[in-house]
């Protein structure tokens, strides 16, 4: 399964990767600036705190999500492995911000849904790989463990 | 990232884009795919470098603690700061063209042609740089200059336009309509500079009168040794090279750079956006060189094809221009025959085209009563040079054509004088495309009247007075609007400023770096509507087609109301 | 081998995705007293609040027994196990064998003996027939007894239906063993701000009533209302562990060791039936929440199927959602205790504040680790808790980047590398598994 890392010696903490990532997935026009000004407001799935690191869902391999969630909103895409929210029956009730470890869901209250990366599934790349300035986020096989 | 599109509409272009890859050169557009993705918060305006607690962004994805900078410039004050450090820079450029001529005169390295006229213009010039006398303000109609009065943005120099505006980003309360004004004051003393250089250089070097001039890189000749200058080069350096370079079997081409001084014609080899495929073509020898619009690419260009800079200024330097024309001549005499084994590839493209028209020789009045009759829809300036983003020319060709094509009469200043050229615009009597009104009105104006008329030397500032003072009312009264479709430089976006504050609604594309503040962009129409008569309009939407937004502008200008074309709406 | 699971929610289906994790052919018999299958009881206040179709409940799709080859018995109540024969018999009377057995029974809603509590219009809301009742309930006035998450939920569910609501709480606060005064506090006015009439500190005595209920005497007086939903708590439903042998604890669940099996051989319990040691106090528990409860069902689910896997306890973690227009989450201890039997001696508990005017922060740390944490407004770093207290992780310094709102992950890796060995291979092999 493919996973987005980042290595730390080039990540500038520049936020670009949030801005493309809500603008990209978020946003309704998907139109920088225009989607500056976007209702609801556009919510990123990748966050730049603290270190200059962009840190997201890493869609673990045991997702903690995904047993707290109470109806089966927090899903593993088959195929892919990917951790996903099936927003339409997203209730927003958080238990799933409440357990992950890495604190990368976001309980947005403009999108009425918890809001997490998707590894853009709907797209050919994720977005904030492809933006990054300086390569910093890469794309990688993670080494299944037995 | 990749960024997919044509880069040229030049034909003469295309094959030195190839060539180019081969020879594992790059040119602005390889340099701008590397560039790529732009950052979305400077794009925006939403940045701010004036000080050493940032650099600092204004977020618009996260909370309300990263929505202002360290020192509590919103989002806001953001983007007017951006367009405030444009038109600041912009003004500086125009003060620095006049400045140059002023200190030729001062040194006597000319010898002007009207002396008492000279003399006039070059004190009223010097006042500039402390407080501007009234005379200043009193060529302006009492339309604009009323306006200016009322909100505070007459120009009153280099003290206060410049240097207190600067302040302005280093801190203090200002409400953001205040802000805004500032770039307006700004940019008003960078048209008073660019109508002083203009008188000056007529006073100077003679009158200019409508020309017919060679360009486009086939106007290269492979035979002679060949000087080209870019960008602001000072005049009189230009014209002393001109007048020996005849005699001397010199030819002389520029970029970006005066094309007429008086009698002498220095053909336009290629626009700004291609400069550097001049280089390619191994016809040049030696290139002089100025500042703005002057790639500093070149001089990897250079080297490759053996070309000499010479640069017309230096820090240790003496004075306006450190070289003698005469040494430009022996350079370019000796690098001819040291590059005789450079191979030259000059293509075939060269076109004709009617330059120079001035005051005096465009009827003002004749103009006037077309639009009253409604024999021409509107008057448009088209502005601007190029932009990478852009495929080259292709902006302000379609948006010309549609103009042309709906009665709309077409000035061309500068840069986008060359791109209009280029696509045979500029020919003499050649109507093409013109609706049937405006055909009629152009050879009313003369019979060799192009279908565009290049206004270079005569300035956007000289004709919007005269045009105003034709029609005896406020311009915003009438359907007249600059077009900036391949904006780039900063002395564009003060050139914009000020044609707002002259009551003309301006349409620029990019988008100002103000699109991160929703209120700003509103000030930009609504506010400077109320104050001047005539909006900035700042389309931030991307996708939009040349055509798309030809069609709005039209509609917008001529039709009354705000039209959706394809789905989309103004912005 | 044969599987027998009785229940048939989280800690069942969880049970059922376990096994078949490791073996895919023994048969497995399902059998649950509920006649609608894999609907989450944890939602059935939103489907009152007519949020959410019953469609929309499932937490499984509905295809989940067919494509995991089980057997499921949906509508059929075990009356009676036995450990010695090894088989359950249906209240009509049939007999199934196993070789493991779950008791996956979960809790019984508690009626308690309030005079009146017999008339028509006053229900629980535990079963889906409890929530259809509530739903098709003509009421205008309503009162819910009880405020616990499920009361809490319940009374905004009415509100939204437009109803008038009163909620009667018998201890001194909303949700009293979820959050502390403070949190409690902020979320009774949130209420107070939806229309909701709070009592707290008061007993519901009697409900008066004509055939349907017409009103409930409270301590202060009485309340007209024309509907009552009981929500005053879930008690583990063991009668069948009894029978069965399984010993029962102190805390009414049934006692379970630390691979989930009862105190009988191949009989096991999980979820909100079992008793199981708390993670934050260090005492026996019975931490009835959803999490727990799929927790819980996985690990017994993976022992009964031959792979031996520990239970490191449970943690009680509550979140109300944007269903109160406030988030606010609360882990595991979350008032420190004056005294608690089972405590090491010399560590003493400290209580950790913030408050603002939007948000508030509290930390509850025994000694130097955390054992409880109340989040109220400021929630989105809530998981980096749960994962500290779940793996007793002493902060040393770290303390003020904990409490302070800029909290994130990257600021306290280091903090975890410090303390790797704390984590199984695979966990922190996934911690680390960003780039770093």
């Amino acid at each position: 399964m493919q996973i987005i890392m980042v290595d730390p010696e080039k990540c500038t903490g520049c936020h670009q990767c949030e801005l493309w990532c809500a603008n990209e997935i978020a946003s309704e026009s998907k139109d920088m600036p225009l989607s500056f000004t976007d209702d609801p407001q556009p919510v990123p799935r990748v966050f730049v705190e603290g270190k200059a690191f962009a840190l997201q869902c890493r869609h673990c391999p045991d997702a903690p999500c995904i047993e707290a969630c109470p109806n089966g909103t927090m899903r593993r895409n088959p195929e892919t492995g990917m951790v996903f929210v099936n927003e339409p029956t997203c209730i927003a009730c958080w238990m799933c911000v409440m357990v992950c470890p890495f604190g990368v869901i976001n309980p947005s209250s403009t999108m009425k849904v918890a809001v997490k990366c998707d590894r853009c599934q709907h797209m050919g790349f994720p977005i904030c790989v492809e933006a990054c300035p300086t390569d910093a986020l890469y794309l990688t096989e993670r080494k299944e463990s037995a | 990232m990749e960024f997919i599109q044509k880069k040229s509409q030049d034909s003469a272009v295309g094959p030195f884009l190839l060539k180019a890859a081969d020879e594992g050169v790059a040119l602005v557009w390889d340099r701008y795919e590397g560039q790529l993705p732009e950052c979305g918060f400077c794009e925006a305006g939403m940045s701010c470098r004036d000080c050493l607690q940032g650099p600092c962004i204004s977020h618009p994805f996260k909370g309300e603690i990263n929505k202002s900078g360290i020192c509590g410039k919103d989002n806001d004050t953001l983007a007017a700061h951006s367009l405030l450090r444009l038109a600041l820079k912009g003004t500086m450029g125009y003060l620095d063209q006049l400045n140059d001529l002023l200190e030729d005169l001062e040194k006597g390295n000319i010898e002007p042609a009207d002396k008492a006229q000279t003399e006039k213009l070059v004190s009223r010039a010097r006042d500039l740089y402390r407080v501007a006398g009234s005379e200043v303000i009193d060529a302006f109609p009492e339309t604009m200059s009323e306006n200016w009065r009322t909100s505070g943005v007459v120009p009153q120099g280099v003290a206060r336009d410049v240097i207190k505006a600067s302040q302005k980003l280093e801190g203090g309360i200002a409400d953001l309509n205040e802000l805004v004004l500032w770039s307006f004051k700004c940019s008003l003393l960078g048209a008073v500079a660019q109508r002083a250089a203009i008188a000056l250089k007529k006073a100077v070097f003679g009158d200019v009168t409508p020309t017919e001039l060679c360009l486009n890189l086939g106007c290269l000749a492979e035979e002679k040794p060949t000087v080209l200058f870019f960008g602001n080069v000072p005049t009189a350096l230009i014209s002393k090279v001109c007048s020996q370079a005849e005699s001397e079997n010199i030819e002389v081409g520029g970029v970006c750079t005066d094309t007429l001084i008086s009698s002498y014609k220095i053909s336009p080899v290629t626009n700004y956006g291609s400069q550097e495929v001049a280089l390619m073509t191994g016809a040049v020898d030696v290139i002089v060189v100025g500042d703005q619009f002057v790639n500093p690419s070149l001089s990897e260009f250079a080297e490759r094809w053996e070309v000499k800079i010479i640069k017309a200024q230096s820090i240790k330097g003496l004075g306006s221009y450190d070289v003698e024309a005469s040494s430009i001549i022996e350079t370019a005499k000796r690098a001819f025959d040291t590059r005789s084994n450079v191979k030259k590839t000059i293509p075939a493209a060269k076109d004709s085209a009617l330059m120079g028209y001035t005051s005096g020789q465009i009827d003002a009045g004749k103009i006037i009563k077309a639009l009253d009759e409604g024999k021409i829809k509107g008057v448009a300036l088209l502005c601007g040079s190029n932009n990478v983003k852009y495929s080259q020319d292709n902006e302000t060709v379609v948006m010309a054509e549609h103009f042309l094509e709906n009665d709309i009469l077409c000035f061309a200043d500068g840069e986008a004088s060359i791109t209009l050229a280029k696509k045979g615009f500029l020919k003499a009597g050649e109507k093409g495309v013109c609706g049937d009104g405006l055909s009629g009105l152009l050879t009313d104006l003369g019979d060799d009247t192009p279908a565009i008329i290049d206004i270079t030397c005569y300035g956007v500032t000289d004709l919007l007075i005269d045009l105003a003072g034709a029609a005896g009312k406020a311009l915003s009264e009438y359907p007249v609007f600059a077009c900036y479709p391949e904006a780039n430089r900063t002395m564009e976006v003060t050139k914009a400023l000020w044609t707002v504050a002259m009551g003309v609604p301006v349409y620029f594309w990019p988008a100002l770096p103000v699109t991160g503040s929703a209120k700003m962009v509103t000030a930009l129409s609504e506010f400077c509507t109320e104050t001047f008569g005539a909006g900035f309009n700042i389309i931030a939407r991307k996708r939009l087609t040349a055509l798309v937004k030809a069609g709005n502008i039209v509609q917008e200008m001529t039709g009354g109301e705000k039209k959706k074309m394809s789905g989309y709406e103004w912005r | 081998m044969k599987y027998i699971i009785i229940g048939g929610s989280a800690a069942a289906i969880s049970a059922i995705e376990a096994i078949r994790s490791i073996d895919a052919t023994s048969k497995i018999d399902l059998f649950s007293d509920e006649s609608t299958p894999l609907f989450s009881r944890v939602l059935l206040p939103y489907y009152v609040a007519e949020e959410l179709s019953k469609q929309l409940l499932n937490f499984r799709p509905l295809t989940f027994f067919e494509d995991n080859n089980v057997n499921a018995h949906m509508g059929t109540r075990i009356v009676d196990v036995s450990a010695d024969s090894k088989t359950v018999k249906t209240a009509e009377g049939v007999s199934y064998e196993f070789d493991r057995l779950l008791m996956a029974t979960g809790g019984n809603a508690i009626v308690p003996p309030i005079p009146g509590i017999e008339m028509e219009g006053v229900s629980t809301l535990k079963t889906m027939e409890d929530a259809e009742r509530v739903y098709s309930m003509k009421g205008k006035k309503a009162v819910v007894i009880g405020a616990g998450s499920i009361g809490v939920e319940s009374c905004i569910s009415l509100k939204r239906r437009g109803m008038e609501v009163t909620l009667i709480e018998q201890l001194g606060r909303v949700l009293p063993t979820v959050f502390d005064d403070e949190a409690s506090g902020i979320i009774q006015r949130r209420m107070e701000g939806l229309g909701i009439r709070v009592l707290t500190g008061e007993r519901a005595n009697k409900f008066i009533g004509n055939g349907h209920v017409a009103g409930v005497v409270a301590d202060s007086g009485e309340i007209p209302c024309d509907m009552v939903v009981l929500a005053i708590g879930v008690k583990p439903s063991v009668e069948l562990a009894t029978k069965a042998g399984a010993e029962v604890g102190e805390l009414g669940g049934i006692k379970v060791d630390d691979r989930m099996m009862t105190t009988t051989h191949n009989i096991y319990a999980a979820g909100d039936v079992a008793e199981t040691r708390d993670i934050a106090s260090g005492s026996m528990a019975v931490n009835a929440i959803w999490p727990c409860a799929m927790e819980q069902g996985k690990v017994a689910g993976l022992n009964m199927a031959g792979e031996s896997t520990v239970y490191p306890g449970s943690l009680r973690t509550n979140s109300i959602g944007n269903f109160i227009g406030q988030p606010a989450i609360s882990i595991g201890m979350v008032n420190a205790p004056v005294e608690v039997a089972g405590a090491e001696a010399g560590e003493s508990y400290q209580e950790i504040k913030r408050r603002s005017k939007d948000t508030y922060r509290k930390l509850v740390l025994k000694g130097d680790r955390i054992v409880g944490a109340i989040l109220v407004g400021d929630t989105q770093k809530a998981g980096i808790m749960t994962l500290l207290i779940k793996k007793k992780i002493p902060l040393g310094e770290f303390v003020p980047v904990i409490m302070g709102s800029r909290l994130n992950f990257m600021d306290i890796l280091p903090l975890m590398r410090r303390y790797g060995e704390k984590f199984s291979e695979l966990e922190f092999k996934e911690l680390m598994d960003t780039g770093i």
